[in-house]
């Protein structure tokens, strides 16, 4: 019995039926957090006294950052339960992290640069940090061509699970690549352990946007896995009755 | 708190309003296609399984 989640949970038509009645709930958390996040981000948090008004970017900047790294993870995570358990839905969660993951680190990194040109004075640095989001980036197209790659989907999606579980590594590395190299880029702003070195009126914009992120994640990806489904499963009875509206 | 003085002066961000205001641009842009590429696709899955199902429905004679 306490198991029969765990196989419910392969299957692709509970788990499109089960988020079915998720998904209007989380567009409207994620948009409303992320209305409040950056009113208050853009408009009440107060101006830096070293950055001015340019920190602003940071309510952007860091969110978006944070859930590449985060939504690597969640991509290894369920490739590994994809090969472990032979799991169809596992790979299809894992199939649509890529694209969103990639975004997520090309904002990351589009908004670091249009950050660094007012307050390093320029748009790009080779320094440890930029660099390993960029490896990042290129992770995630390297996981997005595999998929093209294969004729046979299975074995696509083996390829794909093995080189983001490879790929882990690189995301300690971009934790830390600001304590270990010299680098330009700032240190760790929020800290779960220890003090922050951001203030409280600051500090609150910045938690409900990365919350309003975490949201959007959510919807994202149960919303181009329910897509994934759907497509997987063109073939089946429930999919044609659902699509074409007749028993 | 509202920091800034006038709506002008909330664009304008002393300068800085380029850089910040584009980054919410993009960030915008980037998260409407991400919502919209799925609707997109299934809309083109859902035509194809119709149309599918109108040739598979269609009388024997007519196909030859």
């Amino acid at each position: 019995m306490g198991w029969q989640w765990f196989h419910r949970l392969g299957s692709p038509r509970w788990f499109y039926e089960k988020t079915n009645e998720w998904m209007p709930w989380l567009a409207f958390v994620a948009a409303a957090l992320l209305l409040v996040g950056s009113i208050w981000g853009l408009g009440f948090a107060p101006i830096d006294s070293k950055q001015g008004n340019s920190y602003r970017i940071i309510y952007i900047h860091v969110p978006a950052a944070f859930l590449a790294l985060a939504g690597y993870y969640i991509m290894a995570i369920a490739g590994a339960v994809g090969i472990i358990w032979q799991m169809k839905l596992s790979y299809m969660v894992m199939r649509s992290a890529a694209p969103i993951g990639a975004v997520l680190t090309f904002l990351a990194l589009v908004t670091g640069a249009i950050w660094g040109k007012p307050t390093w004075g320029t748009w790009w640095v080779w320094d440890a940090r930029i660099t390993s989001m960029l490896i990042l980036f290129f992770l995630y197209l390297g996981i997005i061509a595999l998929q093209g790659a294969y004729q046979n989907q299975t074995t696509a999606n083996k390829a794909s699970a093995i080189l983001a579980l490879v790929g882990t590594i690189n995301i300690p590395i971009i934790y830390k690549s600001v304590d270990w190299w010299f680098t330009l880029h700032q240190p760790a702003t929020l800290k779960l352990t220890g003090e922050s070195s951001i203030d409280a009126s600051m500090a609150y914009p910045l938690l409900t946007m990365i919350a309003g992120f975490y949201v959007l994640y959510i919807w994202l990806l149960l919303h181009w896995t329910r897509v994934e489904v759907i497509q997987s499963q063109q073939k089946t009875a429930w999919v044609k009755e659902l699509v074409l509206g007749k028993k | 708190m509202f920091q800034f003085d006038s709506i002008n002066d909330f664009l304008m961000m002393d300068g800085h309003g380029i850089y910040v205001w584009a980054c919410y641009a993009i960030t915008l842009a980037a998260f409407i296609v991400l919502a919209w590429l799925p609707f997109a696709k299934k809309r083109e899955l859902v035509t194809q399984l119709q149309r599918q199902e109108r040739i598979n429905n269609r009388p024997a004679e007519v196909i030859k």
